[in-house]
């Protein structure tokens, strides 16, 4: 087992082992762990990934040479599926690579597939993927979280290094906490958004998730940049690498802000524990704490929920059966367009379209998508308010422990929910991340650290101290069979024929 | 014949590549010929991809925007306009809605001696759609559709005037002045055959109260031509259609080039639901003073301006608006002038001998030899060198024969400028046209050109006519 | 409140009966949640469409073309093709009866 990602490309540098032999150490742990977790889409043959492999011994440089990456299925890599977990894709090979997926191949990083989510990243438990449900290593009864479940699913279980997610209100962060691993949503415009399949363009973005801080900072540093590609990418970015670790915290201590009044109702017991424990820990280590007060928060779930199915609801208009994906045949074109989109969209994605389409419509506008742009703003301005006194601020990650699988997903908005922490961080569009804090009742609980824009340093910094603190995290125990399964080879074609196996 | 006339026109801009992608923008041939050929997944709509915004079209925009005197917003941003259509690679088309690049402008254009304006209400960039092509040849009845996406993303600039009182032939004039302005200012091309001008217009006849009535909007309009047809068809047909005592809709028309007539195409349903709302792939983009500053020095080339200089320096309107009327024909004229610093005289020549040898449809840039080649040439003449029928009759095989001018021009022996040769040929004349002579001796006046053309034909049109003209006079004034 | 019919339209949705009724309950519950945001003051708010919009201003792309190397792969993406174009079933059947909105022939004067 490798501690971080550096061990491993330091130890293909040092010549103590080989990329093959780090890739066969992952992919061994896939064969054997893979049927029960399920948390890729797509995986790459074997013999395509050691040929990567074995072309990467003679040129050892890179940030994270031979380093086996997942990465979600909506972020395209050229030539290789994409699907977003939706039959509306069934053969989409998109002719050309996501920036971030440019950033990790010239660092040397190895893709292993394409891991699961909710269709179109619209969910909060992969449960509302087109293929299958991933299950959450610590207890497979329940759920990974989502929308980025399998990415977090992988790393958790140790079948890949490090993962890509895509957050749009709490997608890296939530199935992070759920399955006990560090997850980051960069500040909005940090990481180029060329080539993640849309879902709410003003939200999204793309970030890492990792066993541990160190690897994140590593990840998000490769994948950060401006990019003539995506407008929406700023440009001069601060470093997000934590200049100095926590050595001037005595003599300048960082302030942490939070606010009680948030966890009042709905917030399980756990998560308040461990929110509190964390907040000791900090102020032990010399943190200042400070109370402050975010009032318009709890509306962001609505402000979501409008701005977010909005832009959704354009973003994926086209996809429409004429110019790729799922094909049908129709007399007119009308009737092609409305079956292929009523036929290859899930209920959750076409419920979200129609909510959107609902928020845009004439007469409608003006009360909810310009109201919500308002509330939004006051949102920021919540935030922005309190940064004035603090320097980050502590909330929980989820207001839930990981739910059992089908718990929720009757209730659309008892489901909304699970992402009310998470949410107005996107609105606002600052940096956020999950870190692993302790383990309640067998099931993982994190903390969420939240900074000024561009300050990934800060909130990293306050990671690295809690997480130096809080020793170190175990890992799911996954009951493993003595003798492995033969190897899982699915072509980049087939989806896994996983779900008849349960 | 009045009415009020309002015009929708789209202008497809003159880049290199396209609006968000970098795909080459293809000549009209070369994107009739291969479809779906200057593609990629930007202009396709493939999942994940994004715009970037071609730094010339927002240029452009600008300049025909400050040109035609609206106030210019703020800063530059898009909408999203969302409907389904197959020509439509997202689904949504990328315009501007909320925020118009300009708006409240005004054109002035000359009409049968006179400035008129038009006011415009906006102008707004946005991207072209793919082409759809029917195998049957129109959308009625097709069994299928073809898309080509060459032409999705191209930028275009769309232009909506509020309607004026006008009679067709004014409609069209403003037309043909948008079009040069477009020109002059290097926005466009202006093609219309091409699609690079596109015009919809719609009429109402004035009411009770002078105020626009009920209006037709026609579409299908591909040159100056057909509007003008199309605004006299249509409102023929609604005086007709309120005289037969019964009462226009709110439709539109399809012109049928052929026929010559509109035809209804659909009556006013309810309004579409665009949805728009602002793009959030394109922040916004403040249009600064220097920036607005530095395309506002391009405007000096306006047709009108231009136009107003000339006369001021002492041609005729009607010259000053032929040497406009095109770019190219301009700046030949003003290369001209500058090597034979005579503008009257650069005017007479391009006016008279060069414009002269086209005919309808090809341009000035075809010519086989260069405004300076030209200019070196009159100074020749001007030296009695050649005479100036000679030139005219160089620059005709000049073009025939696609040679340059000096080689055409060394095959030629030079003018007969000697006063003596003149004079022998003179004699010549007079000796073998008696009756002629007669008739001027008795005051027949214009026996005396009959005369020269004589002489000069003699010479085989090497005669310097200044020089023979004195020679004859003088001679003539003997006989006396 | 709108017409759920007209919102699948819009949305270019072909959903079965059984489902149009279930799922017509669910947006309205939700979007009946969304009023929370009308009690809300925000006279005078400037709204926020994104949170780096008017910060980071858009930079503009120089104008030079570049050809996209992977035509082929997109055309073989395409639903149907015919040669270079692609097909797709027509906007109207073929031989559909006239619909009353639309009249081709000519009107005489
Ligand atoms: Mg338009
Ligand atoms: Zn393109």
């Amino acid at each position: 087992m490798f501690n971080s990602v550096s061990d491993i490309v330091s130890g293909i540098r040092e010549k103590k082992f080989t990329p093959v032999e780090v890739l066969d150490f992952y992919y061994n742990r896939i064969s054997r762990l893979e049927r029960k977790v399920k948390a890729f889409i797509s995986l790459k043959p074997y013999e395509e990934l050691k040929q990567e492999a074995l072309s990467l011994d003679k040129s050892h440089k890179g940030k994270l040479l031979g380093v086996p990456v997942a990465v979600k299925d909506n972020i395209n890599i050229r030539g290789f599926k994409t699907t977003c977990a939706s039959r509306i894709l069934p053969d989409y090979y998109p002719p050309y690579n996501a920036t971030v997926i440019e950033h990790l191949k010239r660092e040397g990083a190895i893709f292993i597939g394409k891991t699961n989510m909710d269709e179109f990243a619209f969910g909060s438990s992969t449960e509302n993927s087109s293929f299958h449900t991933t299950l959450n290593p610590y207890d497979l009864t329940r759920v990974p979280g989502g929308s980025s479940g399998g990415s977090a699913a992988a790393v958790s279980s140790r079948m890949v290094a490090l993962a890509l997610g895509s957050d749009t209100g709490g997608s890296i962060r939530q199935p992070a906490s759920f399955c006990g691993v560090v997850g980051v949503k960069p500040t909005y415009g940090r990481v180029s958004r060329k080539g993640l399949v849309a879902f709410a363009s003003s939200l999204d973005q793309i970030g890492p998730l990792s066993v541990n801080i160190e690897d994140s900072v590593l990840l998000l540093e490769v994948i950060s940049g401006y990019d003539p590609g995506d407008s929406t990418t700023v440009k001069n970015q601060p470093s997000c690498i934590p200049s100095d670790g926590f050595r001037n915290l005595i003599e300048e201590p960082l302030t942490i802000g939070y606010s009680p009044a948030l966890l009042e109702g709905g917030v399980e017991e756990e998560v308040v524990d461990t929110f509190y424990e964390a907040l000791e820990l900090f102020k032990k280590g010399g943190f200042k704490l400070k109370e402050i007060e975010l009032p318009y928060l709890k509306y962001g779930l609505s402000v979501y929920y409008i701005l977010g199915t909005a832009e959704a609801s354009s973003n994926l208009a086209r996809f429409d059966g004429i110019r790729y994906g799922l094909k049908h045949n129709s007399r007119t074109i009308k009737e092609m367009v409305e079956k292929v989109r009523g036929e290859g969209f899930g209920p959750e994605v076409r419920r979200r379209i129609l909510l959107g389409t609902f928020a845009l419509s004439s007469g409608f506008y003006e009360d909810y998508y310009i109201k919500a742009c308002k509330v939004r703003a006051l949102i920021q301005n919540d935030f922005f308010k309190a940064f004035q006194e603090v320097d980050m601020i502590c909330l929980p990650t989820s207001p839930d422990l990981p739910f059992l699988v089908g718990s929720k997903s009757d209730d659309p908005l008892k489901m909304y929910k699970a992402d009310l922490f998470t949410i107005p961080i996107n609105l606002a569009g600052l940096p956020a991340l999950n870190l692993p804090f302790n383990l309640k009742n067998g099931l993982p609980v994190g903390v969420q650290l939240i900074g000024r824009p561009f300050e990934e340093a800060t909130i990293f910094q306050g990671a690295m101290f809690l997480e130096r603190e809080r020793g170190p995290f175990t890992p799911p125990a996954i009951e493993e069979p003595l003798t492995p399964h033969p190897r899982i080879e699915y072509g980049a074609d087939s989806t896994l024929p996983l779900e008849e196996e349960v | 014949m009045q009415a009020y006339v309002g015009f929708e026109i789209h202008v497809e801009l003159k880049t290199k590549s396209k609006m968000f992608c970098a795909c080459p923008v293809p000549t009209y041939d070369l994107s009739l010929n291969k479809p779906n050929t200057f593609i990629c997944p930007i202009c396709v709509g493939h999942p994940g991809t994004l715009p970037s915004l071609n730094k010339k079209a927002v240029e452009h925009a600008l300049k025909v925007a400050l040109a035609l005197n609206t106030s210019i917003a703020p800063s530059l941003f898009f909408s999203r306009k969302n409907y389904f259509y197959p020509d439509l690679p997202k689904n949504y088309q990328v315009s501007q809605h909320q925020t118009l690049l300009g708006v409240e402008g005004e054109v002035s254009f000359p009409f049968e001696g006179k400035i008129n304006k038009v006011k415009i209400k906006d102008i707004h960039l946005e991207e072209d759609t793919a082409k759809l092509l029917y195998p049957e040849g129109k959308l009625k009845g097709a069994t299928a559709v073809l898309i080509d996406f060459n032409r999705s993303g191209v930028p275009l600039l769309e232009l909506v005037t509020y309607p004026f009182l006008a009679t067709p032939q004014e409609g069209r004039a403003f037309l043909e002045e948008l079009q040069r302005i477009i020109r002059f200012l290097g926005a466009g091309t202006g093609n219309m055959e091409e699609g690079a001008l596109r015009i919809d217009t719609n009429v109402s006849l004035p009411d009770k109260n002078v105020q626009p009535g009920v209006k037709t909007e026609i579409k299908n309009l591909n040159s100056f031509k057909s509007v003008e047809r199309a605004l006299i068809y249509e409102i023929e047909r609604q005086k007709n259609t309120l005289n037969r005592g019964e009462v226009l809709s709110q439709e539109t028309r399809g012109f049928l080039e052929k026929e010559g007539i509109t035809v209804l195409q659909r009556r006013k349903e309810e309004a579409s639901d665009y949805r728009y709302f602002p793009d959030p792939d394109l922040p916004a983009l403040p249009l600064e003073q220097p920036f607005l500053e530095s395309i506002k020095f391009s405007l000096t080339s306006l047709p009108g301006i231009l136009r107003e200089e000339l006369i001021k320096q002492g041609l005729k309107e009607e010259h000053a608006f032929s040497l406009t009327k095109d770019p190219e024909t301009f700046y030949f004229f003003k290369d001209l002038v500058e090597v034979i610093k005579e503008i009257g005289e650069a005017s007479s020549w391009i006016l008279n001998e060069v414009l002269s040898l086209f005919k309808e449809g090809k341009t000035i840039l075809e010519l086989p030899f260069s405004p300076q080649e030209l200019g070196e040439v009159i100074l020749k003449v001007r030296q009695g060198e050649y005479t100036r029928g000679q030139i005219k009759e160089a620059l005709k095989v000049s073009l025939d024969s696609n040679q340059r001018l000096n080689i055409i021009l060394e095959k030629m022996p030079p003018s007969v400028s000697s006063s003596v040769e003149i004079y022998n040929l003179v004699v010549d004349v007079l000796e073998e046209e008696r009756s002629a002579v007669e008739d001027y001796l008795v005051g027949k006046d214009q026996a005396f050109n009959y005369l020269l053309g004589k002489v000069i034909k003699l010479s085989a049109g090497r005669a310097d006519p200044v020089i023979t003209r004195k020679i004859l006079e003088e001679e003539l004034k003997k006989l006396r | 409140m709108k017409d759920f019919d007209y919102l699948l339209k819009l949305a270019a949705l072909n959903i079965n009966p059984e489902e149009k009724d279930r799922l017509e309950k669910e947006i309205f519950r939700i979007i009946e949640y969304f009023e929370e945001l009308k009690k809300l003051d925000t006279e005078g708010v400037i709204p926020l469409i994104s949170s780096i919009f008017f910060i980071s201003p858009l930079t503009l792309r120089e104008d030079e073309p570049k050809i996209f190397p992977e035509r082929e792969s997109i055309l073989e993406a395409f639903s149907e093709r015919e040669g270079d174009f692609l097909k797709t079933p027509p906007i109207e059947e073929p031989d559909a009866p006239p619909s009353p909105s639309i009249n081709i022939s000519p009107i005489n004067v």
